[in-house]
């Protein structure tokens, strides 16, 4: 094992390494912090220009990228009530009345030393628990992936929005668009209609750049969108270790939430910053304080938003099973390098790995000194006019889109893609499922022929050993949990 | 009808003309398979019949939340004054795409964000000239030099050093 730690630090200490983590750290943040841009639309931006790098600067990068958008979120959240990524929508409960005060700086530095503290508890998570996981995970046949995908798409129940059947019906349109191209079986055309183009399916990144970024800019330039930040004066002092000290509690349940809800595919940081925050409510001396400006209550749903950013890694590394969106496309990256994350890579690859982790403990640290030195010049970009902003992006998605295969078909793809997807938004059919389900049905449709090859078309395989009937155990606890969860915190969020 | 029953009848109407229509002309299947769930055409057939089924869903109880959100948007901007800014949006989009044959992407990139930025209301115009030329110069420079991916220029194919 030290032999390969030491072979890890040979791997990640280059220049480009410590720098990649660095700006993907910086970018992330920025991106977090501009209402309108999300963090699985930075990630996927980012994606083309980690083609050439070694796969460990790549993937470091967009990991960079992921961190400093889940902290990004917070900063329009407080300054201007546009939370960057849905999981800040509950730091906006207290962040924003702490602006009004006068007391944005403090809301700002405690949101920055929860979601730091929090990311660092969730990265020692990560180390812990991969491993075991990974080695758990080679007893895996085609019946338990099969169990453990449809396990995963139980995420699809937590980011429906506002309608469950219109998020399940989106997710099908995912699954139908996944078939296209040629049979993995048969080898037979699948929606092809004799155009070569569509004989290897639809390209991830095209998909994921027209349906979430595309979307917002047409909207925009529709006239929908409002765009009415204020500027806003940063004042007040800051927070000191009196008042960390006095959050701690807070913090620490809000990371050990984060870090057990963002193990579990599909949770995401959203419900374990509401989890978090509704804890540090009921826990607290001053409850009917919480809404109205309460400093424990920004601590605790940072915690909660930030402890889930190392512990979705866990299943993509040692599962190889997206936990949200934005691991989904990180897991496109791997893929893009040859790399297959899951427990093999545990025995072929572990060096990388370990790099990994080093790169990630790293961005902790980063996260603490990006976030401390550069909140007056973030908040500065997310006062950028969209009039300017969304042009300049949508020139990077066109380029962007074709440089993933050197294809002007892609652009048309993406193009289309952003007109279903600008659809979806209109008639409020939530996207994030359609993503999900496009990534996992391959790995769904793979696994279930697999497991009927076996079985010669026997259902009675998907049951065959303990794992498959605790992943179905856990899907139906899971699904009931998650409809339990949107019925109690959608009013809430809306 | 409520919208979101019409919607509904939109998801319903679309997963059977997928599983009626588009599955058996767009999925070729074998002429002897081992199983049934071994069929090229098993799999878009079960996601065709989800997909009907929540249309169907929608249809029968149209969610109130979704609906009345979806009325709001409809009313805060009317699409009578949405649909020609939409048709100009789109039409630049895919006009791009048509062009990219013949003039690359640069040159267009450069018109495209100076026009949308004037389109979304700017008019400091040397600031557009600025960032309306340099974005895609810097990103064809990346592309090119750095990812070593040769972005096309259409008929300025020449400039390429």
């Amino acid at each position: 094992m030290l032999e390969n730690i030491a072979a890890a630090f040979s791997i990640f200490l280059t220049f480009d390494n410590v720098a990649s983590v660095f700006a993907g750290v910086v970018i992330g943040t920025v991106i977090g912090a501009i209402p309108g841009m999300t963090t699985p639309m930075g990630v996927a931006l980012a994606l083309p220009f980690t083609f050439t790098m070694q796969p460990v600067t790549g993937i470091l990068l967009l990991l960079g990228i992921y961190k400093g958008g889940l902290y990004g979120g917070s900063i329009t959240a407080i300054l201007i009530k546009a939370p960057g990524t849905p999981a800040a929508s509950c730091t906006v409960l207290d962040g924003y009345p702490l602006t009004q005060k006068g007391a944005a700086r403090k809301a700002l530095d405690m949101a920055l030393y929860a979601s730091c503290f929090a990311d660092f508890v969730s990265n020692i998570s990560l180390i812990l628990l991969a491993g075991l996981l990974a080695a758990f995970a080679l007893k895996f046949g085609p019946p338990e992936f099969f169990t453990l995908i449809v396990f995963s798409l139980t995420i699809i129940a937590g980011v429906s929005g506002e309608s469950l059947i219109k998020g399940i019906a989106s997710a099908a349109l995912g699954l139908l668009f996944a078939t296209i191209g040629l049979d993995m079986v048969y080898g037979t055309n699948r929606f092809i209609f004799d155009n070569w183009n569509l004989m290897g399916g639809l390209s991830f990144i095209p998909v994921l750049i027209g349906l979430f970024a595309l979307p917002e800019i047409i909207h925009y330039f529709t006239g929908k969108v409002s765009a009415n930040a204020k500027a806003v004066v940063m004042g007040g002092a800051g927070a000191g270790m009196a008042e960390f000290k006095s959050c701690f509690k807070s913090i620490l349940r809000g990371s050990l939430i984060g870090v057990v809800l963002g193990s579990i595919p599909g949770i995401g940081g959203a419900p374990s910053a509401f989890l978090s925050y509704s804890e540090a409510r009921r826990n607290s001396k001053n409850p009917q304080n919480f809404g109205k400006g309460e400093l424990e209550g920004v601590a605790a749903a940072e915690a909660g938003n930030n402890g889930v950013a190392g512990a979705t890694l866990i299943p993509l590394l040692a599962l190889g099973v997206p936990g949200d969106v934005i691991t989904a496309v990180i897991l496109g990256a791997f893929m893009i390098h040859g790399l297959r994350p899951g427990p093999v890579m545990f025995v072929e690859n572990i060096t990388m790995i370990y790099a990994l982790f080093i790169g990630i403990m790293l961005s902790s640290a980063y996260l603490f000194m990006v976030g401390k030195f550069s909140i007056r010049a973030i908040s500065r970009i997310a006062e950028v006019p969209n009039r300017i902003l969304y042009p300049v992006v949508l020139v990077f998605c066109l380029f962007g889109s074709f440089a993933i295969n050197n294809s002007v078909f892609d652009v048309l793809v993406m193009l289309l893609m952003g007109v279903v997807g600008y659809l979806m938004l209109v008639l409020r059919f939530a996207a994030p499922p359609f993503l999900i389900a496009f990534i996992l049905g391959p790995l769904l449709e793979d696994n279930f022929r697999q497991a009927m090859i076996l079985s010669e078309g026997g259902l009675g395989i998907l049951f065959r050993s303990g794992i498959c009937w605790v992943f179905w155990v856990m899907t139906l606890a899971s699904v009931y949990f998650l409809v339990k969860s949107r019925q109690k915190h959608i009013p809430l969020a809306g | 009808m409520p919208k979101e029953r019409l919607v509904g009848g939109g998801v319903l109407l679309l997963g059977l003309l997928s599983f009626f229509v588009l599955i058996p002309a767009g999925v070729d299947t074998p002429a002897s398979i081992g199983h049934l769930s071994l069929s090229p055409d098993f799999w878009p057939r079960i996601i065709s019949g989800v997909f009907a089924l929540m249309g169907l869903l929608m249809l029968i109880n149209p969610d109130k939340a979704s609906g009345e959100a979806a009325e709001e948007d409809s009313a805060a901007t009317a699409w009578k004054e949405r649909f020609p800014r939409l048709a100009v949006v789109l039409a630049a989009l895919f006009c791009f795409y048509y062009i990219i044959p013949h003039l690359g992407m640069v040159a267009p990139g450069a018109v495209f964000i100076f026009a949308l930025m004037w389109f979304a209301g700017e008019r400091r115009y040397p600031l557009m000239a600025v960032i309306s030329t340099t974005t895609p110069l810097l990103l064809y420079f990346f592309f090119a030099y750095v990812a070593n991916i040769p972005i096309p220029l259409g008929i300025f194919e020449s400039l390429r050093g």
